[in-house]
């Protein structure tokens, strides 16, 4: 260590008040939070153990829509389509 | 238990609303931050309130600390010189009350005039820091007494490395003349 930051070093400051670290996060938390949702939403495409349980969940949904789906477009059409009356309304 | 849990995991906690995480946050890097308001602004009152701003802050900006781009320390002492200059720059410092000088000189050694030449040594010194302009006491604070490198208190002022150089040597200039202290 030099002379010059030996001599600093002889200014020493007080320490914080005691409980002020209780009093400042106390403070602070009476304001609210923005953002918040965008850290999660990143977190969640970032991260793909965070919230694996809602990621399941919601894949599993995908899957039971997609099949739901697939299964009733398969499926015959009830009337047959009058061509006729098709022709009428779109006027040819 | 969260002792060992580093800042980006305590900061991802506090952006979820989780208030003790927050708390060792402010806990850990409350002393640390408090000096530097301390030696920039002059007295308690003021660092306590920069703090609580700084600190306000970063509570309620959590999610947006991205910490890839940044250590946590670093951004928190953004925040914290920010609120530093934005405090001497709205209110007139106040002068340093008696508490401090009592506070600081309480802990020293019991010999009387041990403590007068301690008490003088550091009223020097505090003096020949408070003759520096607001961003020279800056870097300094940073640099001299808390250990930052030029590149982390460029981050943290929001200035290039060569520009914290350029006040770094002319704070130093001017310390060492007020000081008498000698070229090393």
């Amino acid at each position: 260590m030099t002379e010059f930051e030996r001599t600093l070093q002889q200014w020493k400051t007080p320490q914080p008040a005691t409980g002020l670290s209780d009093r400042i996060a106390r403070e602070a938390m009476r304001q609210s939070q923005g953002f918040a949702w965008r850290e999660v939403a990143q977190r969640s495409l970032t991260e793909w153990r965070y919230g694996l349980v809602y990621k399941a969940a919601a894949l599993a949904a995908c899957v039971v829509i997609g099949v739901g789906v697939s299964v009733s477009l398969n499926q015959p059409a009830v009337q047959e389509a009058d061509l006729d009356e098709l022709a009428f309304i779109v006027g040819i | 238990m969260r002792d060992t849990v580093g800042d980006a995991q305590l900061m991802r906690l506090t952006a979820e609303g989780d208030a003790a995480a927050f708390r060792q946050l402010v806990a850990r890097h409350l002393p640390r931050a408090h000096a530097v308001a301390y030696r920039v602004l002059l007295n308690r009152e003021d660092a306590e309130d920069a703090v609580q701003a700084a600190f306000t802050k970063v509570w309620a900006n959590a999610g947006r600390y991205e910490p890839d781009r940044s250590a946590f320390s670093t951004w928190l002492y953004t925040i914290v010189t920010r609120a530093c200059l934005d405090r001497a720059r709205r209110f007139k410092p106040k002068t340093q009350s008696i508490d401090d000088w009592a506070e600081a000189l309480s802990d020293g050694d019991p010999d009387a005039e041990t403590q007068l030449s301690q008490r003088q040594a550091a009223g020097a010194v505090r003096a020949a820091v408070a003759q520096l302009p607001l961003n020279q006491r800056m870097a300094v604070a940073l640099c001299y007494f808390e250990g930052f490198s030029n590149a982390e208190a460029a981050q943290s002022l929001n200035m290039s490395v060569k520009a914290v150089e350029s006040l770094l040597v002319r704070a130093r200039r001017q310390l060492k003349t007020v000081l008498g202290v000698k070229d090393d």
